[in-house]
């Protein structure tokens, strides 16, 4: 456990993965008399409190954390209402910069960095230059079913306190910028919290001559400690998704570590950023606000490893809400709707209703295509093909019918479909009854 | 639940088992019967899900809305109400109503049940007719995605009433059907990668049959290699029957 050394100058923790504690409860799997721990139902519970309170004072919060902010001169605030503004202001302050360095987290490379694209300002993911041996191009983990399942085994008590850092020391910084998506900010202290399972956060923020710290509107909460719990929440129940993601990316590596010092003083921006989250509390999607990232609703999501399009994001079904409703993509339509998110949400985000909602009002907006109401009543197409049963069962299997139904409904001519019932069950238990 | 219930219940059929394997729910009306319970089967539709997955909220609405107030109506405040397909089963417990609330909507949320789930409560009542006979099956058991969120594992305590089963393996993780999902053009290549896991399953386990309450979980199993699949409904027929023919 940590203490917070009370100090009138924001800080920055950076929580990870803790060797001691996770030492003590390995060898408490092997018989050693076990620490006492909170359940993952009691850690749940208190995360949930939490995020509700927190949601009732999101206005108020921010407020709080800006004026907090504001004492300090050294720290320039901003606030950004949306991506394209936050990439203008970036651009503004720092021109187009050579190198920038990103955390991998939801706001940064999904809401952001497509942005920054646009406007000519490339980045890396540092996280991926932190690979040992990035000649290890094959994944070993390929689906969710392949995790350790580590909850299981008691590791409740790993994520701790590694790291504060404290920015009135002014160390020497080399020439870059980093831009990093905040997992939590204090309103009452200015301070802010990180999760790191590598080691390229705290080094971006010794490193960069220039940061912009970017803070979601959800992510700031009342005091350190809600920060803590929340921070230390999303290593537990993340924990299993990261290992999923562990895989080197040779277009995101970088040497950071190779650019040049330099004596400029260090520039600390903190941009407090929207992006939708405000208009979200009076509409019904208003639970996204209650999200840590903790990517625990990828962990069960059995299409999420299967994903053509996911490479330049961080997948979660909750992060694809997200963008969609940002306007930034189209509803997550490769869903199966299985309800495996929302079982794992530790927070009890109905993301499964949320993707039906949101599908449901982009095609009330756009009209549905005639595929779409082909397939949106299986029992009509039942109803016909037992009328028709056996010859439509017959019929069903030529390769020519399958081709044309493969074209037009879009069922693919490999699947296997199901054969009509000559006789439904109600007709013959009408029979039966009456006859 | 009231004792003087169990002497009925009400049956929601599903799509699947009505039109395309009709012994689903021919067995469960023989199970239920040899338990001295009346089915009734109300006047139905689809549940509505395959309607909300292709975001068509109207045609949803207009089924969910129908079907609610015939099972509530059917079941007067006594009879509880059974499916035997573990989606038709969240959309009428958990989905339906978030969207479409209602009184009728709460009344059928609060007394459904799995089949399976019902088999159990008439055993943990002392009501269940036990007079299975042998069924030498080895088995492996998939738990569908539907009633897996829902925290149903009925089926496996069904399975252990059964003499001479065998459970060889259980899989928990989902088969890549969803539905319609898996036979979607766009879909297939997921749904197939998904699949992988229980095919390698059932190739390396080797079972009788797959035991699996989802009609489409079913279809997924069965189109790689050619399996048997048992819906436990069907699996219980098959042990009263065997027991009659053990007594002959």
């Amino acid at each position: 456990m940590f203490m917070i050394v009370n100090t009138s100058v924001p800080k920055v923790f950076v929580f990870e993965p803790s060797s001691d504690e996770k030492r003590k409860n390995v060898a408490s799997i092997y018989g050693r008399k076990k620490i006492a721990t909170k359940t993952l139902d009691q850690i749940k519970e208190e995360l949930k409190e939490i995020r509700l309170k927190n949601r009732e004072t999101i206005e108020t919060n921010t407020e709080r954390f800006r004026n907090t902010l504001e004492k300090y001169p050294h720290l320039k605030i901003h606030f950004a209402p949306d991506a394209k503004s936050l990439s203008e202001i970036i651009k503004r302050v720092t021109g187009i910069p050579k190198f920038v360095s990103l955390n991998k987290s939801n706001v940064v490379i999904n809401e952001i960095r497509p942005y920054l694209k646009k406007l000519g300002i490339n980045s890396y993911i540092r996280y991926f230059s932190e690979f040992e041996d990035l000649s290890l191009e094959k994944k070993f983990l390929v689906d969710y079913w392949m995790l350790p399942g580590l909850h299981a085994k008691n590791l409740l008590e790993t994520f701790d306190l590694k790291e504060t850092i404290d920015f009135s020391k002014n160390g020497r910084s080399r020439t870059y910028v980093s831009i990093l998506g905040v997992n939590a900010a204090s309103a009452e202290t200015g301070n802010l919290y990180f999760l790191q399972h590598m080691s390229n956060i705290s080094k971006d923020i010794k490193e960069a001559n220039t940061i912009f710290f970017i803070v979601p509107l959800e992510k700031i909460v009342k005091d350190d400690y809600s920060a803590k719990v929340h921070v230390r929440s999303m290593g537990i129940f993340g924990l299993e998704s990261v290992i999923l993601d562990l895989k080197p990316k040779k277009e995101e590596e970088f040497d950071f570590e190779g650019l040049p010092f330099t004596d400029k003083e260090k520039e600390i921006h903190i941009v407090i950023f929207d992006n939708l989250r405000k208009s979200l509390l009076s509409s019904h999607y208003t639970d996204l606000l209650l999200c840590i990232d903790c990517r625990a609703c990828a962990r069960q999501c059995p299409v999420g490893q299967h994903l053509p399009d996911m490479k330049d994001k961080v997948y979660s079904p909750k992060n694809l809400l997200l963008l969609h409703l940002q306007g930034a993509i189209k509803p997550f339509e490769l869903c199966l709707h299985c309800g495996r998110c929302e079982v794992e949400c530790p927070v009890g985000i109905q993301i499964p209703e949320l993707l039906w909602k949101a599908q449901v009002e982009y095609y009330q907006r756009k009209g549905r295509s005639i595929l779409k109401k082909m397939l949106d009543n299986p029992e009509l197409l039942a109803k016909i093909g037992v009328y028709f049963a056996p010859f439509s069962n017959w019929v069903m299997k030529f390769p020519l019918v399958r081709a044309i139904m493969k074209v037009f409904p879009g069922i693919h001519n490999r699947a296997k479909l199901p054969s009509f019932s000559q006789q439904t069950f109600r007709e013959w238990y009408e029979k039966r009854k009456h006859g | 639940m009231r004792k003087e219930s169990m002497d009925k219940v009400v049956y929601f059929t599903g799509c699947f088992s009505n039109y395309y394997d009709p012994e689903i729910s021919k067995s469960l009306v023989y199970v239920m019967e040899k338990n001295g319970i009346e089915v009734i089967v109300p006047g139905q539709l689809c549940c509505g899900m395959p309607m909300m997955a292709n975001a068509n909220f109207k045609g949803a609405k207009r089924n969910y809305t129908k079907i609610v107030r015939s099972l509530y109506e059917a079941s007067k405040g006594t009879y509880p109400i059974v499916t035997t397909c573990p989606s038709c089963n969240m959309m009428l417990k958990k989905e339906g109503k978030a969207f479409f609330p209602s009184e009728e909507a709460e009344y059928v949320s609060q007394n459904i049940y799995d089949s399976s789930e019902f088999i159990v409560l008439l055993d943990l009542n002392n009501k269940l007719n036990k007079d299975f006979g042998r069924l030498e099956l080895k088995v492996l058991y998939h738990n569908p995605c539907h009633l897996k969120v829902q925290n149903i594992e009925a089926t496996l305590y069904v399975l252990k009433l059964i003499p001479g089963i065998q459970v060889l393996g259980i899989n928990r993780d989902c088969c890549g059907m969803g539905g319609s999902f898996g036979m979607k053009k766009k879909n297939y290549p997921i749904s197939s990668a998904i699949g992988k896991k229980i095919w390698k399953m059932v190739e390396d386990l080797k079972p009788d049959g797959v035991v699996t309450e989802c009609g489409g979980c079913g279809l997924q199993i069965s189109s790689k290699t050619p399996i048997q699949i048992y819906h436990p409904m069907v699996l219980i027929k098959m042990a009263y029957s065997a027991a009659a023919q053990e007594a002959a």
